[in-house]
């Protein structure tokens, strides 16, 4: 290796799997990719692996030196994500045009109301909701989180593409990866039209910090807001199921100074359940 | 009401120092499944096991250690071999190592090893947790990571443990093989469980660690009649928070506290415990007693043991109101009986038959039918330690440098501790620049140069630094040091003096918040630094910071990030002008940059500090789950406090330590790695166990 031709050397940008097979070039040139460059590719990155997941590749891994924390090729997704139509119709729709497709029907039909009070919220559910306080999670590094109660099948677990998977304090949910968001996937079970929780935003340390939460139906449905604590709720009733709802903490784009930008998602107090 | 989750995986951080657990010398563990052998004859009779061998096991393992045994108190490092056996080659999704009670994973390297199915995200899950490695967030995904082949598919793994100074007995390591679920015949999981030896390293117990009432892992109480059950309680300990404590009955009965197992340096060894008690004098008392290799036990000093200070007091006599069953059921015995209001320590020179052996010990207060000594009474005991007989010195600073006007005059000290036992001899001089003469320096004076130092005892040595009628500029000397110690039989600490005018006004004024010296009389400034963990812990005061970096997040890291405790706090980032930020490796367990040519900057934030330290040493990263993964090589790190003085030294890997103690205050400490090897390759600094607090 030639010293004068790797200075400096920046370790390649998470959620970019694919891309570290050109992680050499990269490295050596110590060109940065921009988070947006990186959103851009993933999205191009989740339809080749959603193509590409059944297959279990016997092929090893190629570009292998790369300095990385990630895995050298393509970023996956578990096999049981993979194997789900319903969702992969709807995550096709979603990244082929940008736009969810409301034609379709398979994924919802891209209305949706929205509920800022928990009460209220589940004041407007059908009987035989549930609820997911998450008391079970203990503080640290996991993987997908599978629930199945009174019919309802859920995973909590990071979007496809995702650099990491989850990161959780004691009693909630939040992912490891800075850039990764947390994501609640329906694969089966008895259909959802409802879901809600509190939603904040955490520093490093799992600490509530101020930022800004953006969750998203798979139907299209979005809804930003300035995170509070934990005590922010958000919940959602819609005319048709919901396959998943992903919950973002971008960073924070004027930090006070010295203040790190990083925020992570983060999630309790979940509610699952359907419309009246 | 919560739902109950059937896939979850937790860690919480914590952690010590590392070390390996022992030299190289493989393979000295090897253990195979139980599905090992027909595998094994299928390997070598292939063709006729993949027509003959329906019923097969299809995926197994073989797995073997480098190391054979564990050091106690310490971060070891185990490296595992594990071979994969499939006539199917399925892969495995997750290879994980659990671990008994108490002790936890720090990080987990995957070294070496043919991967397939590249599109797995393997996560590093469980650190400081009992059981940690590596994880398919799709098991069973059907292709697993970790190749297999039917004479078995070598992978190399390094996993970081902490073993805790009080573990005892046999380390048994449970390694799990997951497979990937792609093949039939099941089963598609396998599982080996390796021991590691006890290997007689010093044992300690400072029931610290526990949440009061609880007792350590491995000890137990117990209560005859009306003896009161042994407890760990924080109202009267000896080092804080908490000592053992039973009660004085004023009735017939015995508390019984036996502690863990714990294996016995083939030298011998020497139990070592504080101890206080208030029993009704002459009646209630205590004694200690020994079982060797799990035989009966019986009074320490009948099997031979020997008191070298702290003996019994006295002798548990008969009370004439308390005959038959009322009376003490250790009637006659010697013991420790009266009042002793203060902590004091006892010391016993184990029987020799226990040299070699597996002991455990037994702290018995017996109690007759009447009578208690006036609350708060009973027995407490802590801080106890078993120790091979022979001494250990454990000495710093490894250097010192200090910087004063001329005429003026300073006081530094050196630190001596026995951590072993017997007696510890020490000499400091002032000698020749290789220590093979005497030297000179008439600005350097020693008192108290040389002692004596029981089992557990240190003593400091006062360097007197008087720079009178010297010009501006630099001297120095070598403080040579001997010991009786074997391993430590000779050490050099070298001394630096700068004068120059004008010192004292410059620090009077910067630090007049406590750190200088100005309220002592004394001028200047000074800087102790230490290359031994232990060495430098005796010169930090109790309540310092430490942190292992275990289980955090991971992956790349945009602005500062805040560690420490209720008292010393502090900020990690890069430099000002960095190319990046900070970039955590899962499973790693260190902190690190993610531009290579970027510093690690450790800012203080709370209490005032002037004792820190750390393992900083040089890593080559890749993937943390490819064949190159942390790689440590010689590389030469950089340290620099904030006030410019600054360390420059070669690390090998983590067992790498350096820490500072200096008479002002410590504001940042600047961690980088130089240039590229000869090989071109680029070496990232990385920090763990960071200590951050005051001098003692």
């Amino acid at each position: 290796m030639d010293a004068a031709v790797v200075t400096p050397i920046q370790r390649p940008i998470a959620g970019c799997g694919l891309l570290v097979s050109d992680a050499g070039r990269y490295l050596r040139s110590g060109a940065f990719l921009s988070r947006e460059d990186l959103m851009k590719r993933s999205n191009i990155l989740l339809l080749v692996v959603l193509a590409t997941a059944s297959a279990h590749a016997s092929s090893t891994a190629s570009g292998s030196t790369a300095r990385s924390g990630l895995a050298t090729t393509a970023t996956p997704i578990p096999e049981q994500f993979a194997g789900n139509a319903a969702l992969q119709a709807c995550a096709d729709q979603l990244f082929a045009n940008g736009l969810d497709d409301a034609t379709n029907g398979a994924c919802g039909n891209g209305s949706a109301g929205v509920y800022t009070d928990r009460a209220a919220f589940i004041a407007a559910l059908a009987p035989g909701y549930i609820k997911n306080g998450f008391d079970d999670v203990a503080h640290g590094a996991s993987g997908g989180l599978n629930y199945a109660e009174a019919g309802f099948e859920y995973l909590v677990y990071t979007q496809f593409g995702a650099s990491g998977a989850l990161y959780n304090g004691a009693g909630f949910v939040s992912t490891d990866r800075v850039s990764d968001k947390i994501v609640i996937y329906f694969f089966g079970g008895a259909p959802v039209t409802a879901i809600g929780g509190n939603v904040w935003s955490s520093d490093f340390s799992l600490r509530p910090t101020a930022g800004t939460i953006t969750l998203r139906l798979d139907n299209g449905t979005t809804e930003t807001l300035s995170s509070n604590g934990p005590d922010d709720f958000r919940g959602f009733i819609a005319d048709a199921p919901i396959f998943s709802l992903t919950i973002d903490a971008p960073d924070a784009t004027s930090p006070p100074p010295g203040a790190s930008p990083d925020r992570w998602p983060t999630l309790d107090e979940l509610i699952i359940g359907n419309g009246p | 009401m919560s739902a109950l989750p059937y896939h979850n995986a937790a860690s919480a951080p914590h952690g010590r120092r590392r070390l390996a657990a022992n030299s190289p010398s493989f393979p000295k563990v090897v253990a195979v499944s139980k599905t090992f052998p027909i595998n094994l004859l299928c390997g070598l009779l292939l063709l006729i096991c993949v027509y003959a061998a329906p019923a097969r096991a299809d995926l197994s393992a073989t797995v073997s250690s480098e190391q054979s045994s564990y050091v106690r108190g310490r971060t070891n490092t185990f490296v595992f071999q594990i071979g994969l056996i499939s006539q199917n080659f399925e892969g495995a999704d997750n290879i994980h190592f659990g671990f008994p009670d108490g002790v936890t994973v720090s990080a987990v390297r995957y070294l070496d090893g043919f991967h397939t199915c590249p599109d797995a995200l393997l996560l590093a899950l469980g650190m400081g947790a009992q059981d940690g490695g590596f994880f398919n967030p799709g098991h069973p995904s059907g292709c697993g990571y970790f190749a297999s082949a039917t004479t078995g598919e070598p992978h190399r793994f390094a996993v970081d443990a902490e073993i805790p100074a009080g573990y005892g007995g046999d380390l048994p390591i449970l390694v799990s093989i997951d497979g990937d679920g792609c093949c039939d015949p099941p089963p598609h999981d396998d599982s080996v469980t390796l021991n590691f030896a006890d290997n007689g390293s010093p044992a300690r117990w400072s029931f610290d660690d526990v949440a009061a009432p609880a007792l350590p892992a491995g000890w137990s109480a117990a209560v005859v009649a009306a003896g009161e059950l042994w407890l760990s309680e924080s109202d009267t300990s000896d080092t804080a928070p908490n000592a053992l404590h039973a009660g004085n009955a004023d009735s017939s009965g015995e508390a019984v506290l036996t502690s863990a197992g714990v294996a016995v340096d083939a030298a011998g060894g020497e139990l070592r415990f504080r101890q206080r008690y208030a029993t009704d004098s002459g009646r209630d008392g205590g004694v200690l007693d020994i079982a060797i290799d799990e035989g009966a036990f019986q009074d320490i000093v009948a099997a031979g043991g020997q008191f070298s200070s702290g003996g019994y007091s006295g002798t548990l006599e008969a009370n004439a109101d308390c005959a038959g069953a009322d009376a003490n059921p250790l009637l006659g015995r010697a013991a420790w009986t009266g009042a002793q209001d203060t902590y004091s320590t006892v010391a016993v020179t184990l029987p020799a038959a226990a040299a070699g052996h597996k002991v455990r010990f037994r702290w018995r207060l017996g109690t007759d039918c009447t009578g208690a000594a006036p609350a708060p009474n009973g027995w407490w005991i802590d801080s106890v330690e078993l120790t091979p007989p022979s001494p250990h010195a454990v000495i710093g600073p490894a250097k010192l440098a200090v910087s004063t006007a001329s005429g003026a005059q300073r006081s530094e000290t050196i630190g001596i501790a026995n951590a072993g036992g017997g007696a510890l001899s020490y000499a400091l001089a002032i000698g020749s620049d290789d220590c093979a003469g005497a030297g000179s320096a008439p600005w350097l004076h020693l008192a108290n140069s040389s002692g004596t130092l029981a089992g557990g005892a240190s003593a400091d040595v006062a360097v007197q630094i008087d720079a009178s009628g010297l010009a501006d500029g630099d001297y120095s000397a070598q403080l040579c040091v001997t010991t009786n110690d074997a391993a430590a039989a000779s050490m050099q600490i070298p001394v630096r003096l700068n004068v120059a005018s004008g010192t004292c006004a410059v620090f009077d004024r910067v630090f007049a918040n406590g750190f200088d010296d100005a309220d002592n009389g004394e001028c200047g400034t000074a800087l102790r630094s230490f290359t031994d963990r232990d060495a430098f812990l005796r010169s930090v005061a109790d309540g310092y910071a430490e942190d292992a970096f275990t289980g955090l997040r991971t992956g790349y890291i945009n602005g500062p990030i805040d560690f420490g405790n209720d008292a010393y706090t502090y900020s990690v980032f890069t430099q000002d002008g960095a190319l990046g930020g900070l970039y955590l490796f899962a499973g790693a367990g260190v902190l690190s940059t993610s531009a290579a040519d970027d510093h690690v900057v450790i800012t203080f934030t709370g209490a005032p500090v002037n004792a820190l330290g750390g393992n900083f040493w040089g890593r080559l990263f890749f993937s943390n789950v490819d064949v190159h993964l942390n790689v440590d090589a010689p590389t030469t790190i950089v340290l620099t406090l904030d006030n410019g003085s600054s360390e420059t030294f070669t690390a090998n890997g983590p067992d790498d330590f350096r820490g500072f103690i200096a008479a002002s205050r410590i504001s940042s400490l600047t961690v980088s790695a130089l240039d590229p090897t000869a090989d071109g390759e680029r070496y990232w600094g990385v920090v763990d166990g960071l200590i951050v607090g005051r001098a003692r």
